[in-house]
């Protein structure tokens, strides 16, 4: 059963009229980390809030942990943990505080407060009032109040907003543990790389629908085809070399100065014989990697993308 | 009830509770030696103490009940009431301007009795602080008494009066905190909240007072003075009743309470 299940979600803001989404369908399975990605404005945020029962869509249904939103939303709850855009707790209260008055209303003492805190690596700051935080520490306290429920299914919205390199790659860390754990991450981020680093699967969405949904490796053979990369001292001579032997160089790039010859990588022995046969060497060869950025902007800029 | 106990030490926790409460003792205070020195305790005679009494609490005497009266209890209990609309609205409001509403509620969904609770919970704090308030008033006026040595036109029948008083003033306070704290959830700012009130109570009472008198039972002050002094108030020709007037406050009550409940319960938390 998909932790998270949404079936032609709809979105419409009364005011002007705004669809924020589109009948987005999703599954999320359960365990792991799960990357939810789109450009600004594509609906993600407004998903992650109709997930929580804090927007009402105006179509379609959705379920967590097999309840349906909103309506069933309170038995779930106690076993969803999140974070919607910038943690939002008292700025007047403690850190300590803050988490004592939202585990009041699970039954959650301050024992477990205190070992979340120490967790998140607030120990020794959680009396500081909450306002004299950083962006970066309240991202932690938001984390420490997401994690207090224990949650099977933690939902996150740019958990990395605000953290310094150190900071973020502690966060990757401990997200890919929880993932490990067995339970659900779901992580929307517009920092890519993070979230190949630590995804196990991943949905695009633009404009409110869903562009495409698999496992990061599924994601990134969605690309353009990887070319392979080769370097001559000539990219002319080498150009007309291979179109005899019937082999497309489509671009070459003087700032590197490598030719991107349209072959897949298994294919570079035969175009090295084709250039040495011509008395051409190569100082170079590598296929060229396709990253998630890469094929996001493909997709995201593609027909359903954001300028279409 | 871990719900409502919740939302208890979230208000009680938040600074301008705990200074609202300072301001009124210090006011108690204040009016304790205003009061002292008007009563002329220096030459204390059994007149004096009447004096005293009247004074400082409800009544020793028919003429000096009542809210609008001249006497101190009844002041303390407009400042008091004037706070206790102030930290109703601020039991919304601060989850809006903090942005907790929508933290909150991943935690409680059930809309409906999240919002009760906090309506409930703004209500006992807002009754315990009257009572708090008003306990140390009249600790004030009885240490007064043992230095005196009198408590003119204190029987037992002015202490049933003045117990039924506090009663009443106690359950309108928590009525305040709660349509200040509906009326905070539908605008969703504690500063317009407020502006409501004073807009309310200068535009709404203030005009309509001098023009459709046909209106001035239904105004929440005549209605509140009522039924705190259980009597009848005359006003331009139209006269509020204690009973009627507390069914009209409890009305407001419901309906603003009501009001509230309905849209947060379809309201999108962004």
């Amino acid at each position: 059963m998909p932790v998270i299940e949404l079936v032609g979600l709809r979105k419409q803001y009364r005011r002007g009229a705004t669809v924020a989404i589109a009948g987005l369908d999703l599954e999320v399975p359960e365990g792991g980390v799960f990357g939810f990605l789109g450009p600004n404005g594509s609906g993600k945020t407004t998903t992650i809030r109709c997930v929580l029962g804090l927007v009402r869509p105006t179509g379609g249904s959705a379920t967590v942990l097999g309840a349906a939103v909103p309506k069933d939303l309170a038995r779930v709850a106690p076993r969803v943990g999140s974070i919607v855009e910038t943690p939002t707790l008292f700025p007047s209260f403690s850190a300590r505080k803050n988490l004592e008055l939202l585990g009041a209303l699970d039954g959650i003492g301050p024992r477990a407060v205190g070992a979340m805190l120490e967790r998140v690596g607030l120990a020794g700051r959680e009396d500081d009032l909450a306002r004299t935080y950083s962006l970066g520490m309240k991202q932690r306290l938001g984390l420490a109040a997401a994690l207090l429920k224990d949650p099977a299914l933690l939902i996150l919205d740019e958990p990395a907003n605000g953290l310094d390199p150190a900071g973020i790659k502690e966060f990757r860390d401990l997200i890919r543990s929880l993932g490990a754990e067995g339970r659900t991450v779901f992580v929307s981020s517009h920092l890519l790389g993070e979230v190949q680093q630590m995804c196990d699967r991943v949905a695009i969405i633009a404009r409110g629908r869903l562009v495409t949904q698999g496992s990061v490796g599924e994601i990134l053979s969605l690309g353009h085809r990887a070319k392979l990369l080769v370097r001559v001292p000539d990219a002319g001579i080498a150009t007309a070399v291979l179109a005899r032997a019937g082999i497309v160089a489509s671009a070459y790039d003087p700032v590197t100065q490598l030719l991107y010859v349209d072959v897949a990588a298994d294919a570079g022995a035969r175009v090295n014989e084709v250039l040495v046969r011509e008395g051409i060497y190569l100082s170079e060869m590598r296929a060229e990697e396709v990253d998630l950025e890469t094929v996001f902007l493909e997709l995201t800029e593609g027909p359903q993308g954001p300028e279409a | 009830m871990r719900l409502l106990g919740s939302e208890i030490r979230r208000l009680t926790s938040r600074r301008l509770v705990r200074w609202s409460l300072v301001v009124s003792l210090v006011l108690v205070v204040v009016l304790v030696v205003i009061v002292t020195a008007k009563s002329d305790t220096g030459s204390f005679d059994p007149g004096d103490a009447m004096r005293m009494t009247q004074l400082w609490l409800t009544r020793a005497t028919a003429e000096s009940r009542g809210l609008n009266r001249d006497n101190a209890i009844a002041t303390i209990s407009i400042l008091t009431y004037l706070l206790v609309v102030v930290i109703g609205a601020s039991a919304v409001g601060a989850e809006y301007r903090a942005g907790t509403v929508g933290t909150i509620l991943t935690w409680e969904p059930r809309r409906v009795r999240l919002l009760a609770a906090r309506l409930a919970a703004a209500a006992i704090v807002a009754m315990v602080f009257f009572l708090v308030v008003h306990a140390a008033f009249i600790g004030a006026w009885a240490l007064g008494v043992a230095i005196n040595g009198r408590s003119g036109g204190a029987d037992a029948g002015f202490w049933r009066d003045l117990l039924l008083l506090l009663g009443r003033a106690t359950l309108l306070a928590g009525a305040l905190a709660v349509v200040s704290g509906a009326v905070t959830t539908l605008v969703k700012n504690t500063g317009g909240a407020m502006g409501i009130w004073f807009g309310y109570l200068i535009a709404v009472e203030g005009i309509l007072r001098g023009q459709v008198d046909s209106a001035i039972p239904w105004f929440l002050t005549i209605n509140v003075g009522a039924f705190y002094a259980w009597e009848t108030v005359a006003q331009n020709g139209q006269s509020v009743s204690a009973g009627p007037a507390g069914l009209r406050v409890a009305l407001y009550v419901v309906l603003l309470g009501g009001a509230a409940l309905a849209v947060f319960q379809r309201r999108d938390v962004t």
